[in-house]
């Protein structure tokens, strides 16, 4: 056979191979939430480690080279691991068996129990944060995993990832300047990705999930808008935090709640529950007061305000009805008093 | 990465840049993608996983195997970001690299591999007589590629199934331009030799 001929031949046998036929996108899309799902899975680890290495070595292990005077904090130290060791040691395995389980699974009330009672014994509010965005992104990824599994998301999954990303909020509104600011950024960034996450898994999933998920979705949308917020204005950010609890009545000590029923992750602790209207252990002063700062006027007629909405031509920010609704009135930011970020996922 | 490092990523790359309209380059993906960003990972998987999955079938033709070699050519691309492997740049030729790779390894493991028999196949408003022999000859190209040493494969697949140019085949394949053109010379009288043997053409 000639050369020429050959290769026009074997052109055609290319060509041919090119046609194939197209992907199914169900099957697409479900590679594309296995794919996220790990890499959620690799980000926690990737984070606990780095939180690790950081608190570890600082708080534990250079104590004791230092003055006598800080033994105090070490003795305390060992107090708090002799206690876990007590607590949790005859069911250590059992624990660390359950933190891969999900809301369907007899484990899963010991996953939630764990996440409890690592918060209420966690002190430092930084690391208090960290394991609460943690524990949100561990929900997206149970979310994730029930719907690639086609299994349907229960209530309280959704529930307990409001209650942590509320605790994220409370905690970094009690932060000095410095430190908030360098947390939002980490709030952001993940309320970006679990904001993502969240509208992939709306796409695909079946109608009977949707009510939950854009539940979750308005949530999100609502942190990164906050934590945006919080960036420019850091003033505005802690008001709208303050706002936002006072009116739920909120006491600044919002732990997940334990979650003890298999086959659902539990309601929210009453502490954070509404209704009492009481000061508690919130962050700085005036927890539970009316607030009226100069430049703010609140507004108290909308009945639900779990969304922003930028209007158009000034820095404002409204509230507008959404499906999750909480009757928390939000407040008006009035033209020149800072400006919101104008920012929208 | 310590939260220090974290933070100067984020600031110089926050998450939220990917949801206005900026068209982010493989190297600020990839930034984002070492701290396990969902926005950027979902920027990649959406942008490369449809070439990927048709690189896949072109050589495998089977659609659930080359699902599997999209879904293993992604996990991969994780473990070598969570190991610190991943590519500082060439985010694409790092990608098919690894394709390629779990497709050699998937012929080695099982030579004799028959193609599964799908939908497609089963076409009734096609000619089966044309179908079939067009199947044949798209088999026996496979079958003779898959007789190619892995970098001619490669060079092949890259250069006349996904029509990629020379330079970006070099990246994938780690070597200078010269030695792609070259690797492209040997495969091409090869795949004519044996094509020809085999009287398929």
């Amino acid at each position: 056979m000639k050369n020429d001929e050959m290769d026009s031949k074997l052109k055609n046998a290319f060509n041919d191979l090119q046609n194939i036929p197209p992907r199914d996108p169900q099957v697409a899309l479900r590679g594309k939430l296995i794919f996220l799902h790990k890499a959620a899975e690799y980000r926690q680890a990737v984070s606990r480690k780095a939180n690790r290495r950081q608190n570890w070595v600082s708080s534990t292990i250079s104590p004791l080279f230092q003055r006598k005077e800080r033994f105090p904090v070490f003795n305390t130290l060992i107090a708090v691991v002799l206690a876990v060791v007590v607590l949790f040691g005859g069911s250590g395995a059992t624990v660390a068996a359950a933190q891969g389980s999900l809301p369907d699974q007899v484990l899963y009330p010991v996953k939630t129990w764990s996440e409890d009672a690592t918060l209420s014994l966690t002190g430092s509010v930084q690391t208090r944060m960290q394991y609460a965005l943690d524990f949100s992104d561990r929900r997206v990824v149970e979310m994730t995993r029930l719907l690639a599994a086609g299994k349907l998301i229960p209530a309280g999954v959704v529930t307990r990832l409001q209650s942590e990303l509320d605790l994220v909020l409370e905690l970094v509104a009690g932060m000095n300047d410095t430190q908030a600011m360098q947390q939002l950024q980490i709030i952001l960034q993940r309320a970006d990705s679990q904001f993502q996450t969240m509208s992939t898994l709306m796409s695909g999933a079946p109608s009977s999930a949707g009510p939950l998920l854009l539940r979750a979705h308005a949530r999100l949308q609502e942190q990164v808008q906050l934590a945006t917020l919080g960036e420019s204005d850091i003033s505005g950010f802690r008001m709208q935090v303050r706002q936002r609890f006072q009116y739920r009545g909120g006491s600044g000590t919002s732990v997940p709640g334990t979650g003890n029923t298999p086959g659902g992750s539990g309601p929210i602790n009453s502490t954070t529950m509404p209704g009492s209207g009481g000061n508690g252990k919130g962050y700085g002063p005036g927890m539970g007061q009316p607030t009226q700062i100069p430049g703010t006027n609140q507004i108290t007629s909308t009945p639900c305000a779990n969304q922003f909405t930028q209007m158009p031509g000034m820095s404002q920010l409204t509230g507008t009805p959404e499906a999750n609704c909480t009757g928390t009135p939000m407040p008006y930011r009035t033209p020149g008093s800072g400006g919101g970020s104008g920012r929208m996922p | 990465m310590d939260l220090a490092e974290n933070d100067r990523i984020s600031s110089r790359f926050p998450a939220s840049h990917l949801m206005d309209n900026h068209v982010p380059s493989d190297a600020e993906l990839l930034e984002l993608a070492r701290q396990f960003d969902q926005h950027a990972l979902a920027q990649i998987y959406d942008t490369y996983s449809p070439g990927l999955y048709r690189y896949s079938m072109r050589r495998l033709s089977g659609q659930a195997v080359a699902e599997d070699c999209v879904a293993e050519t992604f996990s991969r691309f994780l473990q070598a970001l969570k190991d610190r492997r991943g590519p500082e740049r060439f985010l694409q030729a790092f990608l098919y690299r690894i394709a390629h790779n779990w497709i050699v390894d998937h012929y080695r493991r099982d030579p004799g591999l028959q193609q599964e028999l799908t939908e497609e196949h089963q076409d009734e408003n096609a000619n089966p007589e044309k179908d079939a022999s067009q199947h044949v000859l798209q088999e026996h190209l496979r079958m003779a590629i898959k007789k190619l040493t892995p970098d001619q494969q490669q060079v092949i697949a890259l250069k006349y199934l996904e029509g990629w140019e020379n330079e970006d085949i070099a990246h994938s394949l780690k070597k200078p331009v010269g030695a792609v053109k070259s690797l492209q010379h040997r495969a091409l009288a090869s795949l004519e030799k044996i094509l020809d043997r085999e009287e398929v053409l």
